[in-house]
């Protein structure tokens, strides 16, 4: 009898005693997103100026004169925008002075229906978007501002838009 | 002669304390059978709980750019995010002469080998960590590796007879190839075995 005790105390010590088995999931995920894109679907476009105007102004939600960019990118996810736009607008030698001064507008649609200016204002660079179905439509606008010495003639420069998405 | 005869009897001795120390924690209703083994045995296991603290997220992660990896002290709000569990027991503890013996948890791993999302799937390298500190051990700092592939034992540390904790952290990487964008889950499980033991 005293053998199999101690027996059985070797085996508590050598081996230790288990009891209960409880156990916990943690959940596993990751959001894979598609690349991002960004393309010109429209230009900005002031029209004619007659000499002698001080200045025109292109709001961001007139939709058939502002730049439209369409942004294509994982829905839900934010998206950074960063925004370029031209000091002048240039014909050969000569300038005239473009303002940034008109807050983008953005829209899940084409036609600007459902869309809202961007929180921050067109000098907010760095603000924030999520695409809706994959993409979104971002308009900016703009002011030429004139002194009245300008020559006659095409007067042009590049407004860059880009989009990169944040917390990758 | 007399060393052979007397180490055996103290380990004996041993036992019968080890009995009668649980036994004393016994609620009274259970204390009616007080000493026995099984009695001992479910008031342990009464107290042994594993809780899910936060889930293993990645974050958003763009396609086919590659490994990605969360560290176990990432903690970014809907980024890249360590697991962390929580295992709450008994701290046991007795010493006699050389010998110690203490309540323990075996801490045994199931995780996914990949996660999916339909038939598209992202290989999944797990790592593991725990911290027993009785005073800092939800901190991922003081955290020691742990092999995800084995069984860890890891004692409760702490004052005799009060409640003491583990926490384990999971995390690890993954290898984000051309795959479709959406999101891709699994399921990690940590099993504990809850016992007493020889340190």
């Amino acid at each position: 009898m005293r053998r199999l005790l101690l027996i059985a105390a070797g085996l508590l010590l050598c081996c230790g005693v288990v009891f209960a088995q409880p156990d916990a999931t943690a959940d596993v995920s990751v959001w894979v997103v598609s690349s991002i894109a960004v393309s010109t679907d429209q230009d900005l476009n002031f029209g004619t100026i007659v000499l002698g105007t001080p200045s025109k102004t292109v709001a961001s939600d007139d939709l058939t004169n502002a730049a439209r960019f369409l942004i294509e990118a994982t829905s839900g996810v934010d998206v950074e925008i960063q925004l370029a736009p031209p000091s002048v607008l240039t014909n050969g030698s000569d300038d005239v002075a473009f303002a940034n001064d008109q807050d983008p507008f953005t829209s899940p649609n084409s036609d600007g229906t459902a869309g809202s200016f961007m929180a921050g204002g067109a000098a907010a660079n760095g603000g924030l978007v999520q695409t809706v179905g994959n993409a979104l439509y971002l308009w900016v606008g703009g002011t030429v501002n004139l002194n009245g010495s300008e020559n006659p003639g095409l007067y042009t420069g590049e407004y860059t838009v880009t989009a990169t998405y944040t917390g990758l | 002669m007399h060393i052979e005869r007397s180490v055996p009897g103290a380990i004996l001795i041993f036992v019968l304390l080890l009995g009668t120390a649980v036994g004393n924690r016994l609620p009274a209703q259970q204390m009616q059978s007080e000493a026995t083994a099984q009695a001992a045995a479910n008031l342990i296991a009464d107290g042994l709980t594993v809780i899910n603290l936060h889930d293993l997220t990645f974050g958003p992660v763009l396609q086919n750019s590659g490994t990605r990896t969360v560290a176990i002290g990432d903690a970014v709000p809907g980024g890249a995010h360590a697991a962390r569990f929580r295992i709450i027991g008994q701290v046991v503890h007795w010493s006699f002469f050389f010998i110690t013996i203490g309540s323990f948890v075996d801490i045994s791993h199931s995780p996914p080998a990949e996660l999916t999302n339909g038939t598209n799937t992202i290989p999944f390298t797990p790592a593991a960590a725990y911290n027993n500190d009785p005073l800092n051990g939800n901190q991922p700092g003081g955290a020691v590796s742990m092999n995800p592939g084995g069984v860890t034992r890891v004692r409760f540390l702490g004052p005799n007879n009060t409640t003491g904790n583990i926490y384990v952290w999971v995390y690890g990487s993954i290898d984000v190839g051309d795959v479709p964008p959406g999101e891709y889950t699994g399921s990690y499980t940590i099993t504990c075995e809850y016992g007493i033991g020889l340190f």
